[in-house]
């Protein structure tokens, strides 16, 4: 029973976090708060060298994205050796 | 599997191969990079597999080298993105744009996370077909 009540009203604080942060998205088709985007689009070239914009995001930007990326397709394929391999 | 599958395989793997390493490598030019190219080549290993069979592709490539090659090239990038940190400035600029010899370290960032896609998928299909036999 306590930890019931515990956790509706952890449900209850998350949910209001959450309200208030649904309440802050921009209506549908007048997203003015994209100004990163822009910010990729004019200067990719000049900070990363990278002609291909995407990539300057992926590589550059995000780039320790990627690697949690990477280690998580590294991580899929030792999962998958131990789970299959027999000996 | 199929005489044509395997005839088929064996003469578009290298094409593959190189066209996989090409778009890793030209991934700060045109659209693709790193991942993209890795899964090309991964495909290209697992057309070998499906034309010619497992046993007679780990013959040649041994799964032990291909899990080697993927914690080397996770090492790579890792210490790649942490030079990265020091030196990214310098190598930018030393560089003309739209050049092969250019991008910064995303140039080195796709060739090591290239190999390492290739590597970790084609792991992936070893095992997987392992037992199909």
């Amino acid at each position: 029973m306590r930890k019931l009540i515990l956790v509706a009203v952890l449900l209850l604080i998350v949910s209001i976090y959450l309200l208030k942060a649904f309440l802050l998205i921009p209506a549908f088709g007048s997203a003015k708060q994209d100004r990163v985007a822009d910010y990729y689009v004019e200067n990719a070239l000049e900070d990363t060298g990278s002609a291909n914009a995407v990539n300057a995001i992926v590589w550059d930007y995000r780039g320790y994205d990627t690697m949690g990326e990477e280690t998580l397709l590294f991580a899929g394929a030792i999962g998958l050796l131990l789970v299959l391999r027999r000996d | 599997m199929d005489n044509l599958v395997k005839i088929i395989g064996n003469v578009l793997f290298p094409f593959m191969l190189v066209f996989g390493f090409y778009v890793a490598f030209h991934g700060h030019l045109s659209p693709g990079g790193g991942f993209p190219g890795g899964v090309i080549i991964a495909t290209g290993i697992a057309i070998l597999v499906i034309g010619n069979g497992a046993a007679a592709i780990k013959r040649r490539f041994r799964d032990g080298v291909s899990s080697a090659v993927k914690t080397v090239s996770g090492i790579l990038l890792i210490s790649i993105i942490i030079l990265g940190l020091f030196f990214r400035d310098r190598l930018l600029s030393t560089q003309v744009f739209f050049e092969l010899w250019s991008g910064g370290f995303t140039l080195l960032l796709n060739l090591a996370g290239g190999i390492m896609v290739a590597a970790g998928l084609g792991l992936i299909v070893f095992v997987m077909t392992e037992d199909a036999e």
